[in-house]
């Protein structure tokens, strides 16, 4: 299957599609991927971690009451076939899909969800994603130890469970995320700590062998509910911090796919043995600026303005960063539902810049420092380059490379003037909004002290607000005021890439995270070296 | 020897409290903590994070977690990792295996090839072998691991598909080959440089004249009296660069996804994991005292004449 895909996402279905009727499946074989974050994998007990580099590889042995549909572009029903609404939108009532078990042969039943999410509410140390557990009634009161079950989840027979919610919110964006999968409590129990390092789940793929720090091996799981799948036999993941070597180990075809990196990406895109290949997507995250608006400059917006006017965005993604990126518009990318596609971002005009600059009284500009890491993409080497245009408009840019741990602490307290970062910014558009919130504290991602009444007004608006075409019409408008605020400066969404050869199929475009593959659609032509044929 | 060995094992015990006092602080120094690292891409409200430092005891003053860790360390508890959530000594002792196989390589390539190298650039003095053990030396330590470990990648995986790029693979030697040649080439270059100034040093001693005097065979001065005398200073230098070797294979380790304890001790420090960067940096200590100890000990293998009192 070819994949060069651009993100119009309608146009990139087509294609999946045209392609996937092209050829039949075939089952068996070995599939050599990677795990390329941030060194080892660290747990494989979902409950216990909010780390990518373990996610990816649990999503494939545990599943999730909802999961990632990139054909839809949001999260849709997994374990359950049906979820009835109650009338005032707080209650539903999920079926389970028969037939579904989990590794040790026992039958997946409605307590298992309740057991599970109880238990990320009760773990000591907390579950980091216990806080996407908060909307369910009674999870706030279990948490801190008031009562001893979770009100709000009640098992009605071992294929009917309801959720009863704290307010109107789509569920399905809480519980498809990856850390609230759903784990057998027996083998929780039996197992104890090690329950991370040989995790049992109901997913496609059942543990195999974990070498700390270099593999973790799965193998088809023979029960797995959905009729024909997985077709692979099985999974290996690599662990491949280093892009150099992804490089040779994916060229001297010793894995199947690779996430490309920024230094490695022309290579990729000039090279035609691979440049077919490649399967690109705007992920939800979005890569800027953040300015402290308590420093005085930045407080004027008229300045953020013609600090947006005054650098060529475009030519920063196209040149710098060698096309690996989306020009940005809004907070909200290309990927999400809630993204204008008639807007358009700030033009590149150095005139009204200085324009600008002197209606704020700062034509003589100002010293500004900007922070950031050694990220390739939206690292202090990117700042440096921006510092080359804003002294245009004589702002005086200094840089300085910190360690992320400490970036994130002078983040927290407020100790910078403009960092350069990148942020999640989806998929539950409101959720993404919501951290420029003016009563979003500070460690939940507003550390930009952004504060406009009418973006507040236009996101509680949307919060009730029961139409869902009236509600996003609302979030755009918020998106808009935010974007014509420059309340924090806006590099690109990132472009993530995935090399893939030629014998592969199934991979696709995973907007939350590319890394993020259901195991369970991939399968490998005989084309492969571990084709099994 | 052996009241020596005793007496050398006690006094690693306050080598090591000295050791983990030191580390501690360190450690305790660096900005940022575990329970924002834990959170990884989400943003958690502040009421999370508190309870998480709670939980993870970070909201105990350091001198409390110090006596604490050294309390459990007495007992042999390392601790439990913040990130994993299981055992320090599980986590530890789960990477040391390949670490000390790539160690043990690296150095084993080091002394195979860096100590005759050394001692006929020694024995040649001034003509072409000596010139080209210096420059292959040069040359050797010369290179960024980083580069030839890439570039041994592309010649003998890509190009030649002769061995794995990178994994620990089940534990094969094919695995181990290219990163214990990476890791090893720099210290072959730096014993050879080392031999050839031992040797050097000996063979101008009054002894050797007197032996070349008494009318003894090259082949008999060069085995009983210089071999024995500059090895010595060889093995002083081989204990100490293994000892360095373990704390230095993070490259070798991360370019060919080699799982040591190296790349595991960075990766502690940068998610603030600080009970596995203890637990990492302990052991490390540890097996640089014993392999020094075991140093200690051989010279008496190779000379009778050294008196451990």
């Amino acid at each position: 299957m070819k994949h060069t895909l651009r993100i119009s996402i309608l146009a990139c279905f087509a294609l999946f599609g045209a392609s996937a009727s092209l050829h039949s499946a075939e089952r068996g074989g070995t599939f050599n991927f990677v795990a390329p974050y941030d060194g080892s994998i660290l747990t494989l007990d979902p409950h216990k971690t909010a780390k990518q580099q373990d996610l990816l590889v649990t999503n494939n042995i545990f599943r999730t009451l909802y999961m990632w549909s990139t054909e839809e572009q949001r999260p849709v029903l997994e374990m359950a076939e049906s979820a009835v609404v109650s009338e005032d939108g707080l209650t539903y009532t999920y079926t389970l899909k028969d037939g579904m078990t989990f590794h040790n042969g026992r039958k997946l039943v409605a307590s298992d969800i309740a057991y599970s999410y109880e238990r990320m509410l009760t773990m000591d140390p907390v579950s980091p994603s216990s806080g996407f557990l908060q909307v369910i009634v009674g999870a706030e009161a279990l948490q801190k130890g008031k009562v001893d079950h979770l009100a709000g989840v009640k098992v009605i027979n071992d294929r009917t469970f309801s959720i009863t919610l704290t307010e109107k919110v789509d569920p399905a964006y809480q519980f498809y995320q990856p850390g609230t999968a759903i784990v057998p409590k027996e083998e929780v129990e039996r197992l104890g700590d090690k329950f991370g390092l040989t995790p049992i789940g109901s997913g496609p793929f059942m543990f195999k062998e974990w070498v700390p720090g270099s593999e973790v091996s799965l193998v088809k799981y023979p029960g797995y509910y959905e009729e024909g799948k997985p077709y692979l036999d099985s999974v290996a993941f690599k662990i491949m911090q280093e892009g150099a070597s992804r490089d040779i180990a994916f060229r001297a075809k010793e894995l199947d796919a690779i996430i490309v990196e920024a230094p490695q990406y022309s290579s990729y895109k000039n090279d035609p043995e691979y440049s077919g290949d490649l399967i690109e997507v705007a992920e939800m995250f979005t890569r800027l600026i953040v300015w402290n608006q308590k420093y005085e400059p930045l407080a004027n917006r008229k300045v953020r303005q013609a600090i947006s006017h005054a650098i060529d965005v475009d030519a920063i993604n196209r040149k710098f960063l060698k096309g690996k990126a989306y020009n940005p518009v809004g907070w909200l990318p290309e990927s999400s539902e809630a993204f204008d596609r008639g807007a358009t971002g700030f033009s590149f005009d150095l005139e009204k810049a200085k324009l600008l600059m002197k209606e704020a009284g700062y034509e003589k500009g100002f010293e500004l420092k900007i922070l950031g890491s050694a990220n390739m993409s939206y690292g202090v080497s990117v700042a440096e380059v921006i510092g080359q245009y804003l002294s245009k408009i004589n702002i005086k840019v200094t840089t300085q490379q910190l360690e992320e741990g400490i970036l994130y602490d002078k983040m927290i307290a407020g100790d910078f003037q403009g960092i350069i970062w990148s942020f999640g910014s989806g998929p539950e558009p409101l959720q993404a909004l919501k951290r420029w919130h003016s009563k979003t504290e500070n460690t939940s991602g507003n550390y930009a002290h952004y504060n406009n009444a009418q973006y507040d007004a236009l996101l509680d608006q949307a919060r009730t607000e029961t139409d869902p075409a009236t509600r996003i019409d609302l979030i755009k408008q918020a998106d808009a005021v935010f974007r014509d605020d420059a309340a924090v400066w806006l590099l690109n969404y990132n472009k993530a890439v995935l090399a893939v050869q030629p014998w592969v199929h199934g991979l696709k475009p995973v907007a939350i995270e590319i890394m993020y593959q259901d195991m369970a659609d991939v399968w490998v032509d005989p084309g492969s070296p571990r084709s099994g044929k | 020897m052996l009241s020596f060995a005793i007496r050398r094992l006690l006094q690693f015990i306050p080598t090591i409290l000295g050791i983990t006092l030191i580390m501690f602080l360190l450690l305790n120094l660096i900005p940022g903590n575990a329970a924002l690292s834990s959170a990884g891409k989400l943003e958690l409200g502040a009421d999370v994070i508190e309870k998480l430092k709670a939980d993870l005891q970070l909201d105990k003053p350091a001198y409390v977690r110090y006596f604490n860790y050294v309390g459990r360390l007495a007992q042999g508890d390392m601790g439990q990792s913040y990130l994993r959530r299981y055992d320090v000594a599980d986590v530890v002792f789960d990477r040391l295996g390949a670490t000390l196989k790539l160690a043990f390589s690296a150095i084993g390539i080091a002394i195979v090839l860096g100590v005759p190298l050394g001692f006929i650039a020694a024995l040649k003095q001034g003509t072409w072998p000596d010139t080209l053990s210096t420059v292959v030396a040069v040359v050797s330590v010369s290179i960024p691991q980083f580069w030839l470990g890439i570039l041994l990648m592309y010649v003998f995986s890509y190009m030649m598909h002769l061995l794995p790029t990178s994994g620990y693979g089940d534990g094969a030697s094919a695995n181990l080959v290219m990163p214990a040649m990476t890791l090893g080439l720099g210290y072959t270059a730096l014993l050879a440089r080392i031999t050839r100034a031992a040797v050097v040093e000996v063979l101008s001693a009054d002894y050797i004249r007197t032996a070349r005097a008494k009318g003894l065979s090259e082949f008999r001065i060069s085995y009983r009296h210089v071999f024995r005398n500059a090895f010595v200073l060889i093995l002083t230098t081989a204990g100490l660069l293994f000892g360095s070797l373990i704390g230095q294979t993070v490259v070798v380790e991360r370019v060919f996804s080699w799982p040591g304890i190296g790349s595991l001790l960075v990766e502690s420090i940068f998610q603030r994991d600080i009970p596995v960067a203890q637990g990492c940096l302990l052991v490390i200590v540890i097996v640089f005292l014993i392999v020094n100890l075991l140093v200690d000990i051989l010279y008496s293998v190779i000379n009778s004449q050294i008196d451990f009192k």
